[in-house]
């Protein structure tokens, strides 16, 4: 191992190290999405059911859709260990997130026997911002990022050293991306069958590989079996653009006829895909951690590293035999696919999947970049400097504004609360929640019947025989999660009322209890009662 | 096919009539139809002096994908095709001279002038409407500030260093990076003729590093384009097209011809597509 390859490998274990750092505060609590993988994790571990009283689903009921479980179950050990924190939420994903960095690695290893090209793979994912954000998240792409990149190396690796154990687990893996999220219901099969189809010449050789398909087949019986009983509101019935009501709208008012439609279908799938493979949004803003108009975003991968990706993109064919680069540029080019068939506006989260072939790429470019400045060694620092600038800019967004400035829309302060009622639970009869959150021109809907149990280890058969109530709302424990209008709620003695900040009682008598605040010092919700 | 193999003057002549009809059904204006038509012809022209193995235009299948180029037949206002013809015409003069230096600079200079006319940032005789510019985006000043104000984890004279204007080049850079958009291309330039224009890039890239030129041609207007408040991209790549038809034509002697027929279905259903 030469210099080069040794500084290549600290860099890569500090990534890996920054990636279970402050997982429990940043981002500053746990967003809707986390919430209710994490809630339903611990339920899952208590009950082996969900939140819906669900025995050990394969999709999980979540707001009216069934959304991916592997997430969830791979989150129970963590939850199980650490208790009902951010951080035992979030640290499977930080720990698959960081082994995507190895696996990656080993892949290029695996196909191109360079060190070093392997290496600044690696290093350009560890260091990708939205890579490092949804290892950092407990997030659903994460995990399907992981598997993919597993399957694809146990795969060729299988293949290559005719293995039937690896290809076998390739094959394993590629069915639990397609069990961690719904992007990858449509990738996997896709990049499997492109593996299937460009190296059939070796796998059709070995008859023992056919069981390989025949364990994926199988594997998948259970997804589809439950996909067929929610047909309909399973994410991937939900997302498909021919969902989306924007385009139907636009059909619906023009009464457009039947190969118009498809040419509108068409034109608006091509129009995302170009939107998904957008250079300012894979290098500039695609992470979205800041305001949109905000100058100091970041994207996809480090700005600076643009230009080794404009230099890579035409030399693959230099680093991998044909094949390999047929696949690598098969691979780039199917990543966007998923999420340019799906409705709504461009979805970060959806496009995650892309960050790993670029990285590869960007790592060729990189080589031939400092082979093309060959001795001008000022130039080099100077890419290097540039690089460096990046990497703080991001990490101060990152690690100082983000937490901040999106507290809000990761609904802060359910913790907070929760810690509140942990302190003084014995003192109120009844606990009343207004779901709300936000302020008096626009209050978004929370989810403090997750957020509350899970932060108050509520035991969670409570939770799963919840009842509705009439008004409106649920309630179980001592425990209501519904709107408070003050003018109509009869007040009483032992009860707790959390409001959003400017729901100010009319109830003179009321006292404020508790304040909670967002990162900023804004007030966020209020705690209030006549004791 | 045979009949156009031997008589080349009738081929360019159905392919300049064509141009003209898909000119009249996007925009019916005479005038600029018949400068869209010049401007194609003298970048021909140009390519032809420049390509050091020459043009070889008589097959249909090396020439149809020009005419269907739809930066061609899109409603510029006559003095930005003009300003177009003037800057291929500079171009053609760089290549005969042998004062290339001097008109290296000459034409660095008028691209300079006349991409910020072309992208409506400033008006004859030359003046800058800074208001059409980013510069003097509020947000992105509000934001500065803002970043500014909550750095208090950096010394005083820090701040202002870190948290400065210098944040309008990184968004000059996005926007930038913004016009490189597939959509943009297949917009401008056909979804079809992509596929030759990735083959000719490939193998003609080096091109680049011949020809300085080239580097002046391609992202000088793109950056002021990239200032513009408001960028309308067939005002952006107005100048660059002759660089990418150097590209396409190059390209499409390596194409697989199947493939480019698929495409251009494809291409069709696009254009005609009620979606824009």
């Amino acid at each position: 191992m030469n210099k080069l390859q040794k500084t290549l490998l600290v860099l890569i274990f500090l990534a890996f190290i920054f990636r279970s750092f402050s997982l429990e505060n940043i981002p500053a609590n746990l967003s809707n999405d986390e919430i209710g993988s994490a809630y339903d994790a611990y339920s899952i571990s208590k009950t082996l059911k969900d939140e819906h009283d669900k025995f050990l689903p394969v999709l999980f009921e979540s707001h009216g859709i069934y959304r991916s479980a592997l997430a969830v179950y791979l989150s129970v050990p963590t939850i199980m260990l650490f208790g009902n924190t951010n951080f035992a939420a979030r640290f499977s994903s930080a720990f698959l997130g960081s082994l995507t960095i190895v696996f990656l690695g080993l892949l290029v290893y695996e196909l191109t026997k360079n060190k070093t090209l392997a290496l600044l793979s690696s290093l350009f994912l560890a260091i990708a911002p939205w890579h490092f954000s949804s290892s950092h998240w407990l997030m659903e792409a994460n995990y399907g990022l992981f598997f993919l990149v597993l399957g694809i190396y146990l795969t060729l690796a299988g293949i290559n050293s005719k293995n039937l154990y690896k290809t076998i687990g390739g094959f394993v893996a590629f069915a639990l991306s397609i069990y961690s999220y719904y992007t990858y219901w449509a990738l996997a099969p896709f990049i499997l069958g492109g593996i299937l189809v460009l190296f059939r010449a070796k796998f059709l050789k070995i008859k023992h590989f056919y069981l390989a398909p025949v364990f994926f087949c199988f594997l998948m019986i259970p997804l589809g079996l439950t996909w067929l009983a929610t047909l309909g509101s399973s994410r991937i019935s939900t997302e498909l653009i021919y969902k989306d009501t924007g385009l139907n709208k636009f059909i619906w008012e023009n009464h457009y006829n039947g190969i118009q439609i498809i040419q509108i279908y068409f034109s608006a799938i091509i129009g995302k895909y170009s939107d998904y493979i957008n250079p300012a949004f894979l290098f500039f803003y695609g992470s979205n951690l800041m305001p949109k108009d905000n100058p100091y975003q970041v994207g996809f991968i480090l700005a600076p590293l643009i230009v080794p990706f404009l230099f890579g993109i035409t030399k693959i064919s230099k680093y991998f035999e044909p094949q390999y680069t047929k696949f690598i540029y098969f691979w780039l080019l199917i990543s966007p696919i998923a999420p340019a068939v799906s409705r709504g506006d461009i979805f970060n989260v959806r496009a995650l999947q892309i960050v790993a072939p670029v990285s590869i790429v960007v790592a060729v470019g990189s080589l031939e970049l400092f082979k093309f400045l060959k001795k001008r060694m000022l130039l080099k620092i100077v890419a290097i400097i540039v690089l460096v600038i990046s990497l703080f800019y991001w990490w101060m967004i990152y690690f100082h504004y983000f937490p901040v400035q999106s507290a809000q829309g990761f609904q802060y302060g359910y913790r907070e609360i929760a810690q509140f009622i942990n302190n003084n639970q014995s003192k109120y009869e009844k606990i009343i929640i207004d779901p709300r959150f936000g302020d008096k021109n626009y209050y978004f809907g929370g989810l403090p019947h997750e957020y509350i149990p899970y932060y108050t280890s509520l035991d969670p058969s409570k939770v799963q025989q919840a009842r509705k109530i009439q008004t409106g709302g649920i309630e179980f424990d001592k425990f209501e999660i519904r709107e408070i209008n003050w003018d109509s709620e009869i007040v009483n003695e032992k009860y707790l009322y959390v409001v959003p900040f400017d729901n100010f009682p009319k109830n003179q008598d009321l006292k404020l209890v508790s304040e909670v605040q967002l990162p900023n010092h804004l007030p966020a919700f209020k705690l209030w009662s006549l004791q | 096919m045979m009949l156009f193999k031997k008589n080349k003057f009738l081929l360019f002549l159905l392919l300049g009539i064509l141009l003209m009809v898909l000119n009249f059904v996007n925009h019916g204006n005479f005038v600029v139809a018949t400068l869209n038509i010049i401007y194609l012809g003298l970048t021909v022209y140009f390519i032809s002096l420049f390509s050091k193995d020459g043009l070889k235009l008589s097959d249909w299948f090396l020439t149809l994908p020009l005419v269907i180029v739809p930066i061609f037949w899109y409603q510029f206002t006559q003095i930005k095709v003009l300003l177009a013809i003037i800057l291929v015409l500079l171009m053609i003069i760089y290549l005969k001279t042998k004062v290339k230096l001097l008109m290296f600079f000459v034409v660095a200079f008028y691209l300079l002038f006349a991409s910020v006319v072309v992208n409506d940032i400033g008006k004859l005789p030359y003046s800058i409407d800074v208001e059409r510019t980013i510069y003097h985006l509020s947000p992105t000043d509000i934001a500065i500030e803002d970043m500014q104000k909550h750095a208090l984890f950096l010394p005083f004279r820090l701040r202002t260093v870190v948290f400065s204007e210098s944040a309008y080049i990184y968004v000059l850079l996005s926007r930038f990076a913004e016009l490189f958009l597939l959509k943009n291309f297949y917009t401008i330039l056909l979804l079809a003729n992509l596929y030759p224009l990735f083959k000719g890039l490939i193998s003609e890239a080096k091109v680049f590093n011949q020809h300085k030129i080239f580097y002046v041609v391609f992202f000088l207007p793109l950056i002021i384009a990239a200032s513009a408040r408001s960028i309308n991209i067939y005002n952006a790549f107005i100048f660059s097209t002759p660089i990418f038809l150097y590209f396409i034509l190059k390209g499409l002697l390596k194409v697989n011809r199947k493939v480019y027929y698929l495409l251009l279905l494809i291409s069709l259903v696009l254009v005609t597509s009620p979606l824009k």
